[in-house]
């Protein structure tokens, strides 16, 4: 009855009706009981929906994570009360992970941010006042307006996660009209280096969709398979519907991780590999393959490059090694068994089947990136796919068609943004060129630090928490304490909200309207709509509609560029193209017929995907898929000429080992290390389970009790030590250990796991919140805070996998770590 | 005792026997005082985990289903059977030596099961429906109603049984104790103690002991079954537990019983009720239960480990070689073998009759049996069938408290029913007479036929309420039928002793007001001044009236 | 009159737990918090369970979502007191939370450890109570609760269907509960057994078809199929 009495306070308008029907739930409970057991004489059933308030299903889509599944919302009485899967949405089919069912916590956890705020004396202090909407616009645009008249466009950052749909364009808009070249999104941070690697293959830098509904043979390296590889909602329903429903053919899923996860245990074979030595495999794989003369002749004739020896395009002589002679001549199986601990029969056995089950896809996970070799092991294993021809046929690698949205009148630039554009971006790594990625955290750490080249004076931080998710928490803290103006846009009072200066909250997901695109998967374009499922709960703005508030505000040519009322008008008017292409799930008679039935269906989709079609997906400089990169060898070449470095010694500050044509070809290179394997023994692997919704499930308590289901671990991460290391160490089950690198340690409990190998040490991401509600609050244990900061040159990208630990017992606090045993060392130093 | 008494003797034998009831000491006042604060902590966490939550129940898989409370409610349940196993076998068997035992025994009896009672209504979570529900909605094919069942028709029979076998002696205390009189008149209610009457009580006490034996059989059968039904606990489901928890429950009883009669024996002055040989003889006996329950945990514990199921043997490594061993061996050597040993010792050996062997070597056994109650209980919980991640079991201080309170709570009952009730039985032959007229209401008499016609009728309707509550187990209130049937039954052998054919004694003569004030309120022993009852059918011998010199 | 049960095809099953988490949120599931998660005191009517062996290289993992069996023999209403849970005419074995003792007598007979017990008053900060399932009474403390198969669901196809003046085709239940209606990889399939031609009782003549603890003849309703073909 409490229950009955807190809704009585809490809403009361509805407060009668609520009560009816929790009484009615209450008594059909009870009647059903009585029903059973009052025999012979049975009580009537409550007659059909007497206590049936207003009730509507709301089709829009799931932000937990960036995958973009669509989602149906069950709102009663005008709260929203369930989520279902969208049985239309071609991602999830109606499916729904654990995350999108918790979404309701996101929406109703106590502890969000209730309206605009103004933080009260100083950086680290944690006392804010509520302020208007009002106020704190002008207090942001005076800010922009004055940065702008002092012509310091350029100092302002705009630090973005995932930006959904037409918020990208938004952000983009207000950052050239404005005058700033540092825009940084998830986009161009997260997989730099995966989207490199396609790009120097394939000319094409987004992320590659694949086609898991048709494949036969799922060749997954690094982790996160199943569990946090997106888009979660097409993984999750092709594992069960294809991979593993079809009758007829059975796929065959091996993942090659140095840790057993979930994606790993769901597998038929597990290949415990040494860290950072995937390319090894993948390439030994290739050697199997072409020495067997098991690849697709066809596929590689007609569409690739640099298979055999090839001569210079300009007409030279110089005669240049080609993929198959390097792979011959360095990568035999049982060279790779020395360098990847991978036996050589092994290697063997699963090259001919990966061959031979065609079409098979090779996966790399997030793992191979994260060493600073990324970018030659992502080439090496994207190698594979182009081996067998799983280049955009069913069952292969395809490229993501975009929804076919207009582009918004084009922005006119006054002297100011010119000025402020002209200058070097923040995150410009040691290379920059159109279509590679724009560089990494380490690049703009350095640079916010550094003050070089010039200074940061403000920064919007928009659906991004680096101060917890990023890598090298502590230096991002640094970094931001060197702004003077924060503003965060956050809907909750996470790490990097709790250290700003402002807080213009944005509404959550169920409560917004704005578009978004689904990440790249099934190949053909979705256009997803996000629409307010129910009233707002509190003061908050969509930050679309601030973006266009403050350019109004700002005046001149960055208001001229931002014509529209609200969000809402823009997305209308880009949108009404999609309509205007008459193809694809549904058509509008016009724009606005159009838009009513996106409403009505929460998405659109575009028709079959165009197979084949080798002009759309293979971009490079030779038109094909290139197994030795020419835009690569081109690039470095005009790098050289600009910079007057000899290629060798240019290649050599880039961190590449290789030389001459393997530089342009995929090769394994040792990865290098942050700490000594005398002192640090083991490596530091993160993984993010289903419930780490990139750092978002911290809040949401249903996601925190089903956090570790291998280990059934609630409300607390852990670290996953080989059985036979932790005898070693003399560490038993559940243990307290401290996990140390040169960087700091972390005392977590330990979990002896058999499937991760004895040099290996596993922690999962999603723990070790300081802020952020409640319930993430002060649950210890974020490996983000031990990892050390080893950034590849090359790319910019930062080898979160690289970093070496060694682990103790936790006896005493502040006790000194116990020396090694020489056995263990011996057993566990064979690393590197 | 010895057959013939002088009146002295008779008169210093009642005096020391009704002591605790004729003067307290300030001792007693100060062990009250130190009980009670602790009582009023129980009583707190009792609200407090009614009220805000169930802190029965510490960690474990699900929470530890169950926990050491249920382990100490099988221990009480135990405990309380030792009142009438003595006292019924003292009266069928009419072993004289032990009589004074007897209703010290029922009186632990009424205590225990009053504390296991309690116990159960604290670890059910909703103490509030507890009852109501169980009447109103119990259905008899759950073992709990079973017990729920037994334990009333246990509890009520077993107080009357008590009532009827201490009428003589409150209608004595009515006569010796004056300042008390108005209490024990009214207990006394309606006794004359004349040779019919008291002769007809005896055959009703000796009648209900007779049947209240296999009453209190069932009861720790039924506890067996509550837990040897279950065939989802590896390590319970086992017929054996029936007779096994019976087993049990006499040697925890009888070992109770032993450090019972101990302190009683230290605290008063009963020496001569409780001769050591007493104690040695109990002391035989619960080795010889003791022997025989270690023959039946031999026999489980062989079928457990020898090739059972998976489950049930993952549970008994646990017991006996794993996370439970040190408890179990201990419980096994210091709590069964080694005060076998002692006793067997005892009783084998002429010279040795010590009663300090014979209560060390109880209270090890009785704590052992606590430890195997608690090894019967937990450790099943350790090993669901499927794969959980198991939390081992912490007992929460809400747990502890409850416990330890119910132990407070039965300590200061006992030793306030100590200073109630007359708890050595005097010996039948003691030829002393008693007052009728201190009784209230002694004449109330009634003619037989309609005695009969009552006894009759209530024996009838009680069978037909019994019936009619099972024949319609499936509606509502059928526990309450059938409850009802089972206390009528009870008080049958109450009425046939407490009612007064009118054709047995003529009715007394009429006693004036103002005396019977003067000798209400007089403090001078009754033999001073008691005038004589010609009428009364008393004989007495020559020398009962001569007040002592 | 058909009886209801479940199909699980472990094959299929990815671990995800989104059946916890659906089932949580349509049955007003109190989440416990760290303390009492801790000790072993969280709710779950449909858990995961997790069985890791071997050594390494070998490990072998091994997931179980386990919702209530619903036995066609059930153990629990045989000792319930009170009659709190019972087995209807169509084998759901209910919960009655208004009217159990909470003596715990079939959470400890239940041999697949499914029913859970409410330790504490559930706690629901404002404003998440706005999030409370009307179709689904709230538990107070101090009483025993467990999976339904979302029998509210199944009252609502009822009227429908009677509504509609039909009789309950297969589509209508075969994504009925929570569980099955949110599993991303359609590894659960809810209806009725006495069917024939229904897609439980297809899939539950499959080869790989198993129950439970088969040795106790508690004969459950929920029926599993092998992993790995």
């Amino acid at each position: 009855m409490s229950q009955i009495e807190r809704d009585n306070r809490n809403n009361n308008e509805i407060s009668r009706r609520t009560m009816l029907q929790f009484m009615g739930a209450a008594g059909a409970w009870f009647l059903f009981g009585c029903e059973q057991h009052a025999e012979p004489r049975r009580v009537q059933l409550i007659p059909a929906g007497w206590n049936r308030g207003e009730e509507r299903w709301v089709p829009t889509t799931c932000l937990q994570c960036p995958g973009g599944c669509g989602i149906n919302v069950r709102v009663y009485e005008g709260r929203a009360v369930k989520i279902e899967g969208n049985p239309d949405h071609p991602l999830n089919l109606g499916g729904l992970c654990p995350k999108g069912q918790a979404g309701l916590q996101a929406l109703y956890d106590p502890d969000r941010i209730p309206g605009p705020m103004k933080k009260i004396g100083g950086r680290s202090s944690s006392t804010w006042e509520a302020i208007s909407w009002e106020e704190a616009l002008a207090t942001v645009a005076d800010r922009l307006s004055q940065l702008r008249a002092a012509g310091m466009s350029e100092s302002l950052l705009l630090l973005a996660g995932h930006l959904p749909g037409h918020m990208k364009a938004m952000f983009e808009r207000l950052a050239q009209t404005y005058g700033t070249p540092n825009l940084v999104s998830a986009e161009s941070l997260n997989n730099s280096v995966g989207r490199l690697s396609r790009f120097l293959a394939q000319g094409v830098s987004d992320l590659p969709g694949y086609d898991l509904d048709n494949t036969h043979y799922l060749m997954f390296f690094g982790a996160g398979y199943l569990e946090a590889w997106q888009p979660l909602g097409y993984t999750l329903r092709t594992h069960g519907r294809s991979l593993r429903g079809r009758p007829e053919k059975r796929t065959k899923i091996v993942v090659v991780d140095p840790h057993l996860g979930v994606g790993a245990s769901k597998a038929d074979e597990w290949i415990p590999i040494r860290p950072g030595t995937y390319a090894a495999l993948a390439l030994s794989m290739a050697y199997v393959i072409i020495d067997e003369d098991l690849y697709n002749h066809d596929f590689v004739a007609n569409h690739t490059f640099g298979f055999d020896d090839w001569e210079e395009p300009g007409g030279q002589t110089a005669q240049h090694e080609g993929f198959r002679t390097m792979v011959t001549r360095e990568y035999r199986p049982e060279v790779a068994e020395e360098i990847t601990g991978v036996a050589a029969a092994d290697i063997r056995r699963l090259a001919r089947e990966y061959a031979k089950a065609r079409p098979g896809l090779s996966v790399a996970g997030r793992g191979p990136e994260l060493h600073t070799n990324g970018l030659f092991t992502q080439m090496a294993i994207r190698s594979l796919n182009a081996l067998v021809g799983s280049i955009d046929v069913p069952g292969g690698e395809i490229v993501q068609q975009s929804v076919p949205s207009r582009q918004w009148s084009d922005v006119n630039l006054d002297d100011s943004a010119r000025k402020g554009l002209a200058q070097p971006s923040l995150v410009s790594p040691a290379l920059r060129k159109e279509g590679w990625p724009s560089g990494d955290h380490g690049t703009l750490l350095d640079a916010v630090i550094s003050g070089q080249p010039y200074a940061t004076e403000a920064a919007f931080v928009y659906n991004s928490n680096p101060l917890f998710a990023g890598p090298d928490t502590a230096r991002y803290r640094e970094a931001l304490d060197r702004i003077p103006f924060v503003v965060s846009f956050s809907s909750f009072m996470d790490e990097t909200t709790a250290r700003a200066d402002l807080v213009l909250p944005d509404s959550t997901f169920l409560e917004r309207l704005e578009d978004d695109f689904a990440l790249p998967s099934t190949g053909y374009p979705i256009l997803n709509l996000r629409q307010p499922v129910m009233d707002k709960l509190y003061d908050t703005r969509h930050t679309g509609d601030v973006l266009i508030e403050l350019a109004g505000r700002v005046g001149g040519s960055v208001a001229g560029s931002f014509p529209w009322r609200n969000y809402e008008q823009a997305l209308k008017e880009s949108l009404a193209a999609v309509a205007a292409a008459g193809t694809g799930s549904f058509t509008g008679r016009s724009a606005g017929d159009f838009w009513t039935k996106l409403k009505a269906h929460g998405f659109w989709s575009g028709g079959d995907y165009p197979f084949g079609d080798m002009k759309r997906v293979l971009k490079t400089p030779s038109g094909k898929f290139e197994f030795a990169s020419l835009g690569f060898k081109e690039h470095i070449e005009t790098e050289a000429k600009r910079t007057g470095i000899p290629v060798d010694a240019l290649l050599d500050r880039l961190g590449i080992q290789a030389r001459g044509d393997l530089a342009l070809m995929p090769h394994y290179e040792s990865p290098r290390f942050a700490g000594e394997s005398e002192q640090f023994p083991l490596h530091l692997q993160t993984y993010k389970t289903m419930m780490y919704a990139e750092g978002r499930g911290g809040n949401q308590p249903w996601l925190q009790e089903s956090f570790g289901v291998m280990f059934s671990e609630r409300w607390r991460p852990w670290a996953e030590i080989n059985p036979e290391t932790a005898e070693h160490l003399g560490i038993h089950d559940l243990d307290l250990v401290w996990v140390q690198s040169d960087r700091g340690r972390l005392k977590l409990p330990a979990k002896l796991h058999p499937g991760i190998r004895p040099d290996v040490v596993n922690v999962p991401l999603g723990y070790g919140h300081t802020e952020h509600g409640r319930w993430a609050k002060g649950i210890a244990g974020n490996p983000h805070d031990i990892i050390s900061l080893l950034v590849d040159p090359l790319t910019g990208a930062q080898a979160i996998h690289g970093t070496r630990v060694r682990v103790y017992r936790a006896v005493a606090p502040g006790e000194t770590p116990p020396k090694l045993k020489g056995s263990a060392r011996a057993s566990l130093g064979n690393g590197h | 005792m010895n057959d013939t008494h002088t009146p002295s003797e008779t008169d210093s034998i009642i005096r020391r026997a009704l002591l605790p009831l004729a003067h307290t000491s300030r001792r007693f006042y100060l062990f009250i005082a130190a009980l009670v604060p602790l009582l009023v902590v129980w009583g707190y966490f009792v609200v407090y985990q009614t009220q805000l939550g169930h802190g029965i129940g510490g960690g474990g898989t699900k929470g530890a289903i169950w926990g050491i409370v249920v382990a100490n409610i099988v221990h009480l349940i135990g405990i309380s059977h030792v009142g009438i196993a003595i006292s019924a076998t003292v009266r069928i068997m009419n072993l004289e030596r032990y009589k004074p035992l007897a209703r010290i025994a029922e009186i632990v009896t009424l205590v225990s099961m009053t504390a296991a009672v309690m116990n159960i209504a604290l670890d059910v979570g909703r103490i509030d429906r507890f009852l109501v529900n169980i009447l109103l909605h119990g259905k008899i094919h759950g073992p709990f109603v079973w017990s729920c069942t037994v334990i009333t028709w246990y509890v009520i029979g077993s107080s009357i049984y008590l009532y009827l076998a201490m009428r003589r002696d409150l209608c004595l205390a009515a006569n010796m104790i004056p300042k008390r009189r108005w209490l024990y008149r009214i207990l006394a209610i309606g006794y004359q103690d004349t040779p019919k009457v008291r002769e007809r009580h005896e055959r009703s006490v000796w009648w209900s002991a007779v049947i209240i034996l296999p009453i209190m059989v069932s009861v720790h059968s039924v506890y067996g079954y509550v837990f040897g039904l279950q065939a989802g606990r590896p390590g319970w489901f086992n017929p054996i537990l029936a007779p096994y928890f019976v087993l049990g429950a006499i040697v925890s009883g009888f070992s109770a019983m032993i450090i019972i009669a101990a302190i009683v024996r230290k605290t008063f002055p009963w020496k001569q009720f409780l001769p050591p040989r007493m104690f040695k003889g109990l002391g035989v006996f619960l080795g010889f239960v003791i022997w025989l329950y270690m023959y039946f945990l031999f026999s489980e514990i062989l079928t457990g480990q020898y090739s059972p199921p998976e489950a049930d043997n993952n549970v008994w490594s646990d017991i006996l070689w794993g996370r439970f061993a040190i408890l179990t061996w201990c419980a096994l050597l210091g709590g069964l073998l080694i005060p076998f040993a002692a006793l067997f010792i005892q009783g084998v050996t002429k010279r040795i009759c010590s009663v300090a062997l014979t209560v060390t070597a109880a209270v090890m056994c009785n704590i052992g049996l606590w430890c195997i109650r608690y090894l019967i209980v937990v450790p099943t919980f350790y090993h669901p069938h499927l794969p959980y991640r198991i939390t081992p079991y912490v007992p929460t201080l809400e747990e502890g408290i409850v416990m330890g309170g119910t132990w407070v709570f039965a300590i200061l009952f006992f030793s306030v029913l100590l200073k109630i009730v007359p708890v050595i039985e005097l010996p039948e032959d003691t030829p002393i007479r008693t007052d009728s007229r201190f009784v209230l209401f002694p004449w109330i008499t009634l003619p037989g036929r309609l005695k009969n016609l009552i006894i009759a009728g209530v024996t009838l309707f009680s069978v037909a309420m019994v019936v009619y509550g099972i024949s319609t187990w499936q509606g509502d209130y059928a526990p309450l039928k059938w409850l009802t049937g089972i206390g009528l039954i009870c008080i049958v052998p109450l009425l046939i002793s407490v009612l007064i054919p009118r054709e047995e004694c003529a009715r007394p003569p009429s006693f004036p007001r103002a005396h019977a004030r003067q000798y209400m309120t007089s403090a001078t022993p009754w033999h001073a001044r008691a005038p004589r009852m010609v009428q009364d059918k008393i004989v007495a011998s020559p020398q009962a009236g001569r007040p002592p010199p | 009159m058909p009886r209801w049960g479940m199909v699980i095809d472990l094959d299929r099953c990815t671990a995800c737990q989104a059946c916890t988490v659906a089932c949580r949120a349509e049955n007003n599931i109190p989440f416990a918090g760290p303390r009492e998660a801790a000790m072993g005191r969280a709710i779950f009517w449909n858990e995961l369970i997790v069985r890791l062996e071997g050594e390494h290289p070998y490990p072998e993992i091994r997931y179980l979502p386990r919702p209530c069996m619903h036995c066609d023999n059930s153990p629990c209403s045989k000792v319930c007191p009170v009659n709190a849970t019972s087995r209807d005419d169509e084998g759901i074995v209910g919960q009655i939370p208004s009217r159990c003792i909470g003596c715990r007598m079939c959470m400890c007979t239940c041999p697949y450890t499914a029913r859970s017990f409410n330790w504490l008053e559930a706690e629901w900060p404002s404003p998440m109570e706005k999030q409370h399932n009307p179709d689904v009474a709230v538990r107070e403390k101090g009483v025993v609760e467990k999976c339904l198969f979302c029998i509210h669901r199944i009252r609502r196809v009822k009227e429908t269907a009677r509504e509609e003046g039909r009789e309950i085709r297969d589509e209508d239940v075969i994504k009925l509960t929570a569980c099955c209606q949110t599993c991303p990889a359609g590894a659960r399939v809810f209806g009725d057994l006495d069917d024939s031609e229904s897609t439980v009782s297809k899939m539950a003549r499959n080869r790989r078809a198993f129950s439970l603890l088969e040795e106790l003849g508690t004969h459950p309703k929920v029926i599993y199929l092998r992993e790995r073909t």
